[in-house]
Parts: structure tokens; C-alpha cells; sequence
């Protein structure tokens, strides 16, 4: 072994002489190297930092498992002598913010939330559930304010800007002076949106407010997470389950934490999980390109190997060079890559930072990075050990012969006197018969770029083109407009007074109320006949028809364990009923709680349900906007809410589609480089192999463009069937691959419409530009002449 | 190489079979009574209860046989005959029983029929289906692998023992073809060489052979030139010598040398006999060459060479000297006049004429010249075998040359033929 | 008589092309002596090149055993026989094939370091033996592509000589050179011979022959004749009618 060390730098001596000797190669491989490691870096610090930085700060934070929100009237003693005696929680706190339902400016929106005010000062003090500062803060100021961080990232607001709050019949006026971080208060996907305020400016407000805003807010860790507490507390007060107002300052609620964790880093990971399958198609595709890329190196410098056995090298030291010589190009490659992969998690985290109201700041991780190269530096020694092996068995005077062995069994294959069509035809055919290897690795690599770029388009055409199935992925019908009506109000007048309207196409009610389903607190649509249901979200199963059926969301019915056919126990305060699981729906609602009986079945748990929320739904290109102005207009004193949902959708989707279309381009992109960067591997070795042949043709009249021709459709068969199998299994399992990347928040079935025509296009694309690229590289064809031929 | 090969083909053909059986067990759904269809037609069959008749039976789509009885026990209506008639029958049959209910109100009794009798027999026809199925793949399997060991061992066996046949019989010409995989290794190699070398050996032994016997040829056709002499000269001597023992010794050495000259032509003929052909050898040579060729038999001095043109001949040099050698001692011998030389070239031919002054043949004897062992009559007295002009026209045939004589005004000549390049 | 190199039993070599052998080498039985320049001719295809591979351990014979000195090189694995062409061996091949990514020194350092791990004096001695054969030091740097076949060649030849090997096997060195440039490369070679280096060589050049002392002819895969001709002395003109004598007696 001692001896080794000696002769190590033999080896580097060959391997860096033979990476000078092939620039344009070496160049093109350290691309690939770099692309895949800054993909697989980026996807693993996602999949693993972005998670753990989140539990980092939830465990900094001293996140409690759950908490109880009500309005401070509601906290007797009575109350707070079962919190204080309860076996199930371990500790808890309880702190008295402020909650106000306020519209402020969002993003130049109007943005209707609830607000919890706190006092910064004292909950400061907080020893559960804390929150801290995001960059710098102000002093205090008269009116000051520290907001959640989403404000900054993507609310259009900078520190000492005015922000305003309009309550329902007032204006509180602040001066930004802080960005703020918490766990269950920071994102608009979590229900309240938590503020803090200085002391000074918190009692002010409380003057301005008065008491009816006070809330009892109380945090605590449990033994075992289940919403037993919130049962007992809403029996000890008296509530219904429903709550029957819209304004969720005045009922009691409770959110915890895995449910907030989720819905917070949700996207990261579907996006990580995009950002990874695609890292690893192209790792997957970047090795294939190396092997091949290794094999014909040996089959190039056969000669020089031939030599190099001569004069006494031993097929090991051979090995190990070529080795050393491809992953010294990774290792460069993979480094740059990673590092440049640093600068791209602040874009991710801007992106990630819209749903989760998180700046995540991501230093450089030794242990991720180190993986990363480990695992492509690794990968690469062993196929460049393994495609290298076969020097073992090259006699050195094969080598020197070019590869001429001993005994042969070379075959001619469609020998030109017999075979049928045109020249250049033929002779392309013959060489994809020859290059039998080459053609299949082609076709692998097509079949993997284009499944990728299959699954791009569909992301991007579903994302900017036609938006609705993307609409409909959380689970909610999509209606243009939705008042509620007020309890005394004329329900069949109106009704059939809407029903007429012109741009009406039609109208009809879609409840939804609370029960609880083996033990579960979960919401549940109702509906009359979900035949008239415009949004599909059943992905096993079918919607209920009769009083007794209930459709369970996928994941709630993952977690009961229940399955279609099978029985539940629903109750609504202490009417309980059996009912039966008729299907599996998915939606991103409520995490994916939800469920779906029919009108007749909730009249058997409530038999004075009354249905009041109406879904309108407008002829294509009226505007809901107008629309809702005109029903308040003509009913304002009817509904006791009426909502434009159009533009509710549009800003809750928004920044769903912004991200996801973003990595939709990301990847075309990339994939075209891939094509690009696999076509001039292939294609440039495949000219510099066939220097010979090439020049040969020349000599005896050739010409170029014929010759590249010739070239290019060799190149062109592999690259369709390759491109048609892998745009194939795109179109079929996109929806598939999404399915799995949506399990977790709740979608199933994923539904993208993926438009054949467009995959067409760009397939033809592909294959166009795999044509016109080989044209182009093929184009050295006219360097090789005749002579160089003599010359060498 | 080989062993990835049947790992691939025994992985795929195992995943195929797997997935086949899995394919085939994989619908079992249809034993088991849907819920959530029954419930459909429960509740169909209530809302509808006072009106069936008008409505028809609900859930026709399911595909499910069944029976609605009233509370009586009372057949109400089926989805076909041969049903369960009654509860008892139903029950016998192990059906599924359900309530129709309305508001907690008991209306009838659904009976879904139990097809289990239907479903075994389906199964075991699909249990049969599967096993053909498997069996015919394991058949093509095995076919597949005894066609394979065959080309892969038996036929480079078969052809290794043809091989060993054809050598065995003498015919070494047939190679052995070298399989693909080389089987049988150094073996394959070493039993080539081994019939190449035969082969070689073979050829060396019929070559020595074919030289010894020109050699007795050639040999006892020179030792009767010399026997010739012997006579001759013993026939003078004794016409000289006046010693009658001394003419008798002299008339034993006579006889002694006829009978030598008749041991050597038994002999010559003998050899002659095995000796099928003389070997030519035809190489390109320049005309020139014939100078040295006439100028070699021309011990006497009697040839005078005209020109001969330049050109290339094919003709064997060896041989050629012997046909030369033949002519020109020939005409020593018979006419014993000058001879001229002359040489054109006609029609792809170099032409070389010997014309002597001497007497000629016979018009008639002419013609038998060239045939074996004849003589003429002039021949008489002289020594000769009568083989001379016939190896000469023999030679020259073989290099594809002609001989030819004819008689002239002044003497006789002889003319040869050579093949232009 | 001096000692035996290399020699061999029976050596048998066969190629074969879709399935039709060729017996190249036929059950040859050679002996090579040290300091000897042996010169291996026959017409093409008569196995002169597949013999001088056999020889130097650069192919396996198919059958028979070939010894250096005594040691039985024809079953060794390729590992070993590397290990024994880089002690013992040299080459020199028509095609040159000197590494074209790396300069004329670094060529021949790449096969010195191989044997000796005192750089000093193994890049003393590549500078030595290049001045030698005529290369100056603007040379050392260039790359093969850069020089002309003779020069090449001559590196070649002192990247076959660089560790002091028992044999230096040629392949016909001048085969694609001018008879200009072909001199000055057997000029070097005789030279290096002169200095009792063992020399095996395959040409079918008679200017290259001549430079031979001992000269086996080869027909067929065999042996078809011996020629000693005693050391080669510019212009002996007794020396090159043997040699001539011999070559028309073998039909060359």
C-alpha cells in the first residue's frame, strides 16, 4: 500500500494530460456535473433543511401542541378549573391578546383576517409558544407595530411604512417597526394572523377596542393529541358545533400544531419533491451520459491504452487514471455546483416564504453538501470503474490494433447491394445497427428528458394556460359567487329571483357544518343532489346519494381507517347515526378533513338544518365582482355575507401557481440544456470515432451536408422513439407522480389536464431541435478532409 | 456476459409469470358483496316502495341478482326467474339478507343472491386457464433453453465431429469453423493445426516422391547415352581386334550392355508409368532467355541464332531447356548439319523455328514423331528411348506452348510455340 | 554462444474471423540470443509481427510457452506480464504511438517513473539518452503532433531504452519513414546495440535487415531460415551478398 503513494501521481499526471486533451468534452461533462449536483444539493437541502429548519424553530420557539382561542367571556371559572385539573395536558399557558376581524392592504389587495393583537412586552415574557424578530427592529415609536414576516416578503411592506387595520366601524393606524416570527400565527394559511404591539400602543388600543375584543388564548402540550378538551369545553359552554356566525372572533377554536406545520411546509415539499425527482432524472440521465462518455474515451484512446500496457503500465494503474481523470471533473463540477446551489435557496426561500411566512436562511450545510458530492462522486467512480473494466481483459496488442481481436464474429448488416433506399438512408441505418449501444442509450436518455419536460408543460399549461383543474386541487367548488343567506330571510324568492337573472347559470346551496365522524371534528358539505356538483373531487368511490352515505376525504379516512363500504359513526351533539363510506374525495381544505353527505342525511342529525349558503355560478366572462355589488345592491339585507370568489381563489391560488409555474419553466429549461448538452456528447464523439470513416466518404465524394445528414438521421431514430416513449409515459403518469407529491395535503387524484396537442408540439420540439442541434455540431464534419486522413 | 444473460431472461420470464398469476387472482373483488351498491338499491327499493311496479327494480347496472320479498315473506318482484323463492330457500342458499327500511318502518326484505356455485366454477376455469398458460410458458421456456444449449454446445460438438470424420477419412481440406463462445477453447485450435500439418506433411510426402521417381526417370534415360557408347565402342573395338578371346570378352560386354539398356527400359518404363506428370512450372521469362538456353545445348557449335525479338514468354526455364536440349541433340544425332535459328512472333505466340540440313523423316513416319517410344527408322543404330519428342510435346503442352515439325526442301525442321504474356 | 533470451516450445498463435481459423504461428521453436540484433523477415503475413508480440509478452499465444531467460511468460496473467514488459521490455512500433496528450519528455518520464521512483535521475538520463539520438531540448517540450515521424520515432526509441531493458522489440521502426529519417533511426538503433543491447526487429526492409546479425526468416508460420551474419560494419559488401545470398535462397 505504501508503494501506492508514490505512483498516485503517475496516475494524476495521465489523468490531467488526457482532461487538457479533451477540453470540449471535459467542459460539457463539468456542465452536467454541475447541474446535477446543484439540483440534487438544492433538493436535499430542501427535503431535509427546510423541515428540520422549521422543527428548529418550533422547538426554539417552544411551539405548545395545541391551542384554544375564545372570547374572554367565555373563560369562567368552571372553564379554567377543567384546564387546570385535566390528566391529558401537561402544562400549559393561557395569555389575554386582543382579536379584531381587520381589512388591511395587502400586496395592494384588500385582505380580510383576524388579528391577534399582543402585547410585545409581555409576550416577551411568553415561556410557550414564543416568537421572535426577523432581521432588525425599530425603536418604538407612538403607534408602533411588529408584523409577521409575510408582510414584508410579499405584502409590500418596509419597515416604517404606515399599516392600517379597518375594523368593522373604525381604523387603527400603525407604523411598521419590526417583521415577527411564530409558529401558529405567521402564515395567511393558518387561520389568525398575529401581531405585537408595544406596551404603550397595545393599551391604547385596548382603550380604543374595549372589551368585547378581548380573547382567552391558551396554549398547551398534551399527552395525547385528540380534540377531547375542545368537545368538553364546547359542552361545558353550551355551543353547537356549527358555528352558526361567520365572525370567528366570537366562537370558540383550536388549531394544532402538526396541522399548522403542515400546512406551512406543505409546498416545500411538493416542490422539494418536484425539484428532486427532476435532480434525479438528470443525475440519473448525466450517468448514463458518463458512462457512455467513458466507454467511447476507451474505445478513442484504445490505442493510447495499447501503448500504455506496452511500456508496462498494468490495466489497474489504467483503470485507476481514467477513474481519477472523470471524478476530478465531478469533484470540480459537483463543488461548483453545490456552491452555486447556496445561491439559489434564497430564491427558494422567497417561494417557500409566500405559503409559510418563514424566512428560511440556509447556511452552508457540511453534512448535506458532503452527501450530495459523495453520492455523485461516488456514483461516478464506480460506472467509471465499471465501464473501464473491460481494459482488464484488452491484451495490449488488441489495444494497439484499435481493438481487433483475436477471434471475431463481426457481422455485416444490410450489405448495400441488397439493401433497399436511399443512400444516406441506408448508411444511417447501418450505423444505428452498429451503434446499437449508443442508440439504446440515446433513446434512455430521451425517454427520461422527455418525461421530465412532459411533466413541465403539464405543470406550466395548468399553471398560466388553463388554471382550473388547478383551481379545483384544493377541493372546494368552484363557484363565481357565494352569499349566506341571513337566518330570517326569504330563501325561495330570492332563490328563484337569482335563478333568472341573466348572467346566472345557476344557483344552488352548498352547506357547510361541523359534526363528528369516529370521534373527529371535521366539516361537511352538504348538498341536495351532488350530480349538480361542478367540481369532481371523488377519486374512489361516488358522491352519496341516499340520507345514509357520507363521502370521506382521503386522508381523514386514512387516519379512522376506513375504507369505501365500510361504516361511521356520525354524530352532531348527541343525535348519532350510522352512515356509509360511498367514496374517497381529496382537497387540500381543512388539511383534507372534510366530508360530504346529502341533504336528507344531515335532516337525520339535525332535523331543523336549514341551508343557507348559496353557490352562484355566472356564464363564462361576466364579472363577479359586479355581480356580488349588484346582489347586495338588490338583497344587502338578505345575506349576511356575499363573496366574489373568483378573486378570493385567484389570491389564494395565486402564489400557489407563481411557484409552481416558476419550477415548471425551471425545469424546461434545464431539460433543454440536458438534450442540448447529451446530443453534443454523442454526436461529437460519434464524429471524432468516425473521423476515419468520415474522411474516407469525403475522399471518395461525400459531401458535407450529405455527410451530416447522414449523421443527424442516425441520431434521429433513437431520439423519436425515446422522445415518444417517454411523452407517453408522461401524459399517463404525470397525474400520477402529482398524486404522490399531493398525498400529503390531502389531493389523491390528481386531475392536471395534460393536452396531448401541446406534448406533441413539444416533443416535435425536441426532436426538431435534436435535429437542427446535430446539424449543427455535425458541421465539424467539414474540417475532417481527405488529407487529415493521410496526415495521421 | 453469458451468466447476465440468464439472470435477465430468468428475471423477466419470472416477473412475466408473476404478473400473469397476479393479474389473473388479482380481481377477486367480485366474491364479496358491494356495500355501497346494496345500499343504493335499499334505498331505492324505499323511496320507491308503493311504486315498484311502475319504476322496475333499481340498480339493474350492478349486475346483481336479487329478490324483494314483502313482510310477509311474499315474493314482490326479482331480477329473474330461478331465484330464491322464498326465506328459507334464500337462507339455504346462503344469501344475503337485508332490511328495507323506511323511517325505522320495516317495508320488506332484500335477498341478494348468492352466485358462489357461478363464481367457483368461474374460478376454476380461470385456475385452468392460468395453468395452460403457465405450462405453455415453462414449455417455450425449456424449448427455448434446449434450443439454446443446442447452438451454444451441440452444434460446435456436432461440427467438431464432422470435422474429426473428415480428417479421419484423409479429406483434410475442410477447416474448422471456431464457435462463437470457442467452447472447447485451445482445442478447437490445436485440432486445425493438427489437420494443417497433416495436410503439409501429406503434401511433402506426395512432392518427395513425385521427385524421386522424375529422378530413376530422368536417371535411366541418361545412363543409356553412355550404355549407347559402351556398345558402340565395344563394337569397333571388336570389329578392330584380331584376338578371338579378346572379341568374345568384347561381344560379352556387348551383350552385357543390351542387356542393361533392356534393364533401364523396363525400368524407365516402369517409373514412367507411375510418373502421371512432370511438374511445369510456367513463370513469366523474358525471350531473351532462350540465347542462353540454345547456347547451353549447343556443345558442337553447329547453331547459328538470328535475332529474336524482345518479348515475355511464359514458359517453365527448366523445361524449356530440355525441350531445347532434345531438339538440338536430336538433330545432331539424325542430321548432323548446321542448324539455323529463327524467331517470329505470331498471333500470341513467339515462334522459334531449327531448321538442319540433314534428311528429315518420312512423310508418312511424321505424324508418330511425337508418339511414345517411337522411333524412326533412320533411328536405327542410333540410341534413343523414343521418348525425347514425346516429353518434349508434353512440356510443351503443359506450358501451354505447341511442338511441330515438318519436312523442308533443304533438311527438316522443328518448331516450337510459346505462349506470349 | 552467448545466451538465450528469450526462446520458445511450440508456439502456436490462431485468429480467427467469423468462425474460419488462421493459423498464424504454427508450433514454432525459436531461440533469441542476448545481445544479439535478431531481424525477423518474411513476407507479409507470415507472422513475423504476431511472433515478435508472443515474444515480448504482449499477446497470448494460443498454444506453447514462451521463456524469458527462465522464466515461462506465455501464462502469465496481463498484470504480471505488464509488470514484466516495464523491467524487461522495450518498444518501438511503426505507428510510434507516443501519447499525443503529453510532451516528448513527459512520454518517456511516463514509462521511466514507472520502474524507478528517483525522478532526478531518471529525467537526467531521459535528457541524456534524447541528446543522444539527436533531439535538442526545444524538442522535449513539444507534443508528438508538433515533430516529424524521425523525431518521434527517436523519442520513441528512448522511451524503449529509459529502463535500461534486456530486450528492445521493434516493429518495423522505418516502416513510415523517409529512407532519410529511417537512417538516422537505425543509426540509433544499431548504436544502442553496439552498446550490447538485445535487439529484436520486424521488418521487411532489406536497408533495415542488414543491420542485423542474426536474421530468421519466417514462412508461413514457421521458421523457414537461420542467417548469422556477424556484427553489421558500414559498407562490408562480403556481409550484405550473404545476406542478399540467403534472402534469394528463402524466395524473398
Amino acid at each position: 500500500m505504501l508503494k501506492w503513494g508514490g505512483r498516485v501521481k503517475k496516475l494524476f499526471m495521465l489523468a490531467f494530460a488526457n482532461i487538457r486533451k479533451t477540453k470540449g468534452h471535459t467542459v460539457s461533462l463539468f456542465i452536467m456535473f454541475f447541474i446535477a449536483a446543484l439540483l440534487l444539493n438544492a433538493g436535499l437541502l430542501i427535503t431535509f433543511n427546510f423541515g428540520s429548519y422549521f422543527d428548529n424553530i418550533v422547538k426554539d420557539l417552544n411551539t405548545s401542541d395545541i391551542y384554544y382561542v375564545m372570547p374572554d367571556h367565555y373563560y369562567n371559572d368552571e372553564v379554567e378549573d377543567y384546564l387546570d385539573h385535566n390528566d391529558n395536558i401537561i402544562e400549559m399557558q393561557k395569555v389575554d391578546p386582543m382579536w379584531v376581524n381587520a381589512e388591511v392592504v395587502f400586496n395592494d389587495n384588500m385582505w380580510k383576517r383576524v388579528f391577534l393583537l399582543n402585547d410585545a412586552d409581555k409576550a416577551k415574557t411568553r415561556t410557550m409558544t414564543k416568537w421572535k424578530f426577523v432581521g432588525e427592529h425599530l425603536p418604538v415609536e407612538d403607534m408602533s407595530i411588529y408584523l409577521p414576516y409575510i408582510f414584508q416578503l410579499s405584502g409590500g411592506y418596509e419597515l416604517n411604512d404606515k399599516f392600517e387595520m379597518i375594523l368593522h366601524d373604525s381604523k387603527l393606524e400603525f407604523t411598521i417597526k419590526g417583521f415577527t416570527e411564530d409558529v401558529f400565527f405567521s402564515s395567511p394559511e393558518t387561520g389568525f394572523m398575529g401581531v405585537y404591539l408595544p406596551y404603550e400602543t397595545y393599551e391604547k388600543v385596548a382603550v380604543q377596542l374595549g372589551e368585547q375584543h378581548q380573547a382567552a388564548l391558551v396554549f398547551a402540550n398534551l399527552n395525547t393529541m385528540n380534540k377531547d378538551i375542545e368537545k368538553d369545553i364546547r359542552d361545558m359552554l353550551k355551543l353547537e358545533s356549527t358555528p352558526t356566525t361567520t365572525d370567528i372572533t366570537s366562537t370558540f377554536f383550536s388549531l394544532d400544531r402538526p396541522l399548522v406545520e403542515m400546512a406551512r411546509t406543505m409546498m416545500a415539499v411538493i416542490v422539494s419533491i418536484m425539484i428532486v425527482a427532476f435532480a434525479a432524472i438528470i443525475v440519473v440521465v448525466c450517468l448514463i451520459v458518463v458512462r457512455f462518455r467513458i466507454v467511447n474515451s476507451i474505445e478513442e484512446d484504445m490505442t493510447k491504452i495499447g501503448s500504455l500496457k506496452a511500456i508496462g503500465y498494468t490495466s489497474r494503474q489504467i483503470i485507476l487514471s481514467i477513474v481519477l481523470q472523470f471524478t476530478l471533473i465531478a469533484l470540480f463540477g459537483s463543488i461548483i455546483g453545490i456552491a452555486m446551489s447556496y445561491s439559489t435557496t434564497p430564491m427558494l426561500s422567497d417561494i417557500f416564504a409566500q405559503q409559510s411566512g418563514l424566512k428560511w436562511v440556509q447556511g452552508f450545510d457540511g453534512t448535506i453538501s458532503g452527501i450530495a458530492l459523495v453520492i455523485i462522486l461516488l456514483i461516478v467512480g464506480l460506472v467509471a470503474f465499471i465501464s473501464s473494466r473491460r481494459i482488464k481483459k484488452l491484451s495490449p496488442i488488441v489495444a494497439l490494433r484499435g481493438g481487433i481481436v483475436t477471434h471475431s464474429f463481426r457481422k455485416n448488416h444490410m450489405p448495400l447491394n441488397t439493401a433497399k433506399g436511399s443512400l444516406p438512408f441506408v448508411l444511417a441505418v447501418k450505423s444505428i445497427i452498429q451503434n446499437k449501444k449508443q442508440s439504446i442509450m440515446i433513446a434512455i436518455i430521451m425517454i427520461a428528458v422527455s418525461f421530465a419536460q412532459t411533466f413541465a408543460v403539464g405543470m406550466f399549461y395548468n399553471t398560466t394556460v388553463d388554471t382550473t383543474t388547478f383551481l379545483e386541487t384544493p377541493g372546494i367548488e368552484l363557484s363565481n359567487a357565494v352569499a349566506v343567506f341571513k337566518p330570517e330571510a326569504d330563501r325561495e324568492t330570492i332563490m328563484e329571483e337569482l335563478k333568472i337573472m341573466e348572467e346566472v347559470r345557476k344557483v344552488q346551496y352548498i352547506d357547510e357544518v361541523f359534526v363528528n365522524v369516529d370521534g373527529n371534528e371535521i366539516s361537511v358539505y352538504v348538498m341536495e343532489d351532488y350530480s349538480n356538483k361542478e367540481t369532481d373531487t371523488v377519486y374512489e368511490g361516488r358522491y352519496p346519494i341516499h340520507d345514509n352515505e357520507i363521502v370521506l376525504a382521503g386522508h381523514l379516512a386514512e387516519i379512522i381507517g376506513k375504507k369505501v363500504g365500510d361504516n361511521v359513526i356520525v354524530s352532531m351533539g348527541e343525535t348519532k347515526e350510522e352512515f356509509i363510506v360511498t367514496g374517497l374525495s381529496q382537497g387540500a381544505y381543512m388539511s383534507g378533513m372534510n366530508s360530504s353527505v346529502t341533504y336528507e342525511g344531515i335532516m337525520k342529525l339535525t332535523p331543523g338544518f336549514q341551508q343557507s349558503t348559496l353557490n352562484i355560478y355566472l356564464d363564462k366572462g361576466r364579472d363577479a365582482g359586479v355581480f356580488v355589488e349588484k346582489l347586495k345592491h338588490l338583497y344587502g339585507e338578505s345575506f349576511l355575507l356575499t363573496l366574489d370568489m373568483d378573486q378570493n381563489m385567484e389570491q389564494g391560488a395565486g402564489m400557489y401557481i407563481s411557484i409552481v409555474s416558476k419550477v415548471g419553466i425551471t425545469i424546461l429549461v434545464v431539460t433543454i440544456a440536458v438534450v442540448i448538452l447529451v446530443l453534443y456528447f454523442v454526436i461529437n464523439s460519434s464524429v471524432v470515432r468516425k473521423k476515419r470513416e468520415l474522411g474516407i466518404q469525403k475522399a471518395v465524394g461525400f459531401t458535407t451536408f450529405q455527410l451530416m445528414n447522414q449523421l443527424s438521421l442516425g441520431f434521429l431514430p433513437p431520439v423519436i422513439v425515446g422522445v415518444c416513449i417517454g411523452s407517453v409515459i408522461g401524459v399517463t403518469q404525470t397525474n400520477a407522480l402529482m398524486s404522490i407529491a399531493q398525498r400529503g395535503m390531502g389531493i389523491m387524484k390528481s386531475n392536471f389536464i395534460i393536452t396531448p396537442m401541446a406534448i406533441t408540439l413539444f416533443g416535435a420540439g425536441i426532436i426538431i431541435l435534436a435535429y437542427v442541434c446535430s446539424m449543427l455540431i455535425t458541421y465539424r464534419v467539414r474540417k475532417i478532409s481527405a488529407y487529415a486522413l493521410v496526415t495521421e | 456476459m453469458n451468466r447476465k444473460k440468464i439472470t435477465i431472461i430468468i428475471f423477466i420470464s419470472l416477473s412475466i409469470t408473476t404478473g400473469i398469476a397476479m393479474f389473473a387472482f388479482k380481481d377477486r373483488s367480485k366474491a364479496e358483496i358491494n356495500v355501497v351498491e346494496v345500499n343504493d338499491i335499499v334505498k331505492s327499493l324505499a323511496n320507491r316502495w308503493e311504486d315498484l311496479d311502475e319504476y322496475g327494480l333499481p340498480g339493474l347496472h350492478y349486475g346483481m341478482d336479487y329478490v324483494v320479498f314483502d313482510n310477509n315473506n311474499k315474493l314482490i318482484k326479482a331480477t329473474r326467474r330461478g331465484l330464491s323463492e322464498d326465506l328459507s330457500s334464500a337462507i339455504r342458499n346462503r344469501d344475503t339478507i337485508v332490511d328495507i327500511k323506511q323511517k325505522d318502518q320495516i317495508l320488506g326484505k332484500l335477498v341478494i343472491y348468492n352466485d358462489a356455485k357461478d363464481l367457483w366454477q368461474q374460478y376454476r376455469k380461470q385456475l385452468l386457464t392460468l395453468t395452460l398458460l403457465i405450462l405453455f410458458i415453462v414449455a417455450i421456456l425449456s424449448l427455448s433453453y434446449i434450443v439454446l444449449i443446442d447452438k451454444k454446445i451441440f452444434r460446435p460438438f456436432r461440427k467438431l465431429q464432422t470435422f474429426a470424420k473428415h480428417v479421419a477419412e484423409g479429406n483434410l481440406d475442410l477447416p474448422l469453423e471456431m464457435d462463437r463462445g470457442n467452447l472447447f477453447g485451445a482445442f478447437t485450435e490445436s485440432f486445425d493445426l493438427m489437420r494443417e500439418e497433416l495436410k503439409r506433411a501429406r503434401e511433402n510426402e506426395r512432392a518427395a516422391n513425385q521427385s524421386k521417381k522424375e529422378l530413376v526417370a530422368s536417371l535411366s534415360h541418361d545412363i543409356k547415352t553412355p550404355v549407347a557408347s559402351i556398345k558402340a565402342v565395344s563394337e569397333v573395338l571388336s570389329a578392330k581386334s584380331m584376338n578371338d578371346v579378346v572379341r568374345n570378352q568384347l561381344n560379352i560386354i556387348n551383350s552385357k550392355a543390351d542387356q542393361i539398356n533392356t534393364l533401364i527400359t523396363n525400368m524407365f518404363n516402369a517409373t514412367l508409368e507411375e510418373l502421371q506428370e512432370l511438374k511445369v512450372r510456367v513463370t513469366e521469362q523474358s525471350s531473351q532467355l532462350l540465347y542462353d538456353l540454345i547456347h547451353k545445348a549447343d556443345y558442337d557449335n553447329q547453331v547459328t541464332v538470328s535475332k529474336i525479338a524482345e518479348c515475355i514468354i511464359l514458359a517453365d526455364e527448366l523445361r524449356l531447356e530440355q525441350v531445347i536440349d532434345n531438339i538440338i541433340s536430336n538433330s545432331y544425332k539424325y542430321a548432323g548439319t548446321s542448324i539455323d535459328v529463327t524467331a517470329r512472333i505470331t498471333a500470341g505466340y513467339l515462334e522459334v523455328i531449327f531448321r538442319d540440313y540433314g534428311l528429315g523423316v518420312s512423310e508418312e513416319e511424321r505424324p508418330l514423331l511425337f508418339n511414345k517410344f517411337y522411333r524412326a527408322k533412320n533411328a536405327e543404330n542410333k540410341s534413343g528411348t523414343g521418348l525425347g519428342l514425346y516429353i518434349s510435346k508434353y512440356l510443351m503442352n503443359k506450358m501451354s506452348g505447341e511442338i511441330d515439325c515438318e519436312n523442308t526442301e533443304s533438311g527438316f525442321l522443328v518448331k516450337i510455340k510459346l505462349l506470349l504474356a | 554462444m552467448s545466451n538465450v533470451i528469450l526462446s520458445t516450445n511450440k508456439l502456436c498463435k490462431t485468429f480467427s474471423n467469423g468462425g474460419m481459423q488462421q493459423h498464424v504461428l504454427k508450433n514454432l521453436d525459436i531461440e533469441i540470443y542476448e545481445g544479439d540484433f535478431t531481424v525477423i523477415m518474411g513476407s507479409s503475413g507470415a507472422g513475423k509481427s504476431t511472433l515478435l508480440y508472443a515474444l515480448s509478452g504482449m499477446d497470448k499465444p494460443t498454444l506453447g510457452s514462451v521463456r524469458f531467460f527462465d522464466e515461462e511468460i506465455a501464462k502469465q496473467s496481463n498484470d504480471m506480464l505488464a509488470v514484466f514488459r516495464r523491467k524487461n521490455c522495450g518498444f518501438v512500433f511503426q505507428q510510434m504511438f507516443l501519447l499525443d496528450n503529453m510532451s516528448i519528455l513527459d512520454n518517456i518520464l511516463a514509462s521511466g517513473l514507472l520502474v524507478s521512483k528517483d525522478r532526478k535521475s531518471i529525467t537526467a538520463r531521459a535528457k541524456d539518452l534524447l541528446t543522444q539520438v539527436g533531439l535538442t531540448e526545444v524538442i522535449w517540450r513539444k507534443f508528438p503532433s508538433q515533430l516529424s515521424g524521425g523525431e518521434v520515432q527517436r523519442a520513441a526509441i528512448v522511451r524503449a531504452l529509459i529502463n535500461q531493458p534486456k530486450v528492445v522489440f521493434a516493429d518495423e521502426p522505418t516502416g513510415s519513414l523517409n529512407s532519410a529519417a529511417g537512417k538516422a533511426v537505425l543509426d540509433v538503433l544499431t548504436e544502442a546495440n553496439n552498446n550490447g543491447q538485445s535487439m529484436i526487429m520486424v521488418t521487411h526492409d532489406l536497408k533495415s535487415a542488414r543491420r542485423g546479425n542474426r536474421i530468421l526468416y519466417m514462412r508461413d508460420g514457421v521458421i523457414h531460415g537461420v542467417c548469422d551474419l556477424g556484427k553489421y560494419v558500414s559498407g562490408d559488401k562480403e556481409r550484405h551478398d550473404k545476406l542478399q545470398a540467403f534472402l534469394a535462397e528463402m524466395g524473398w
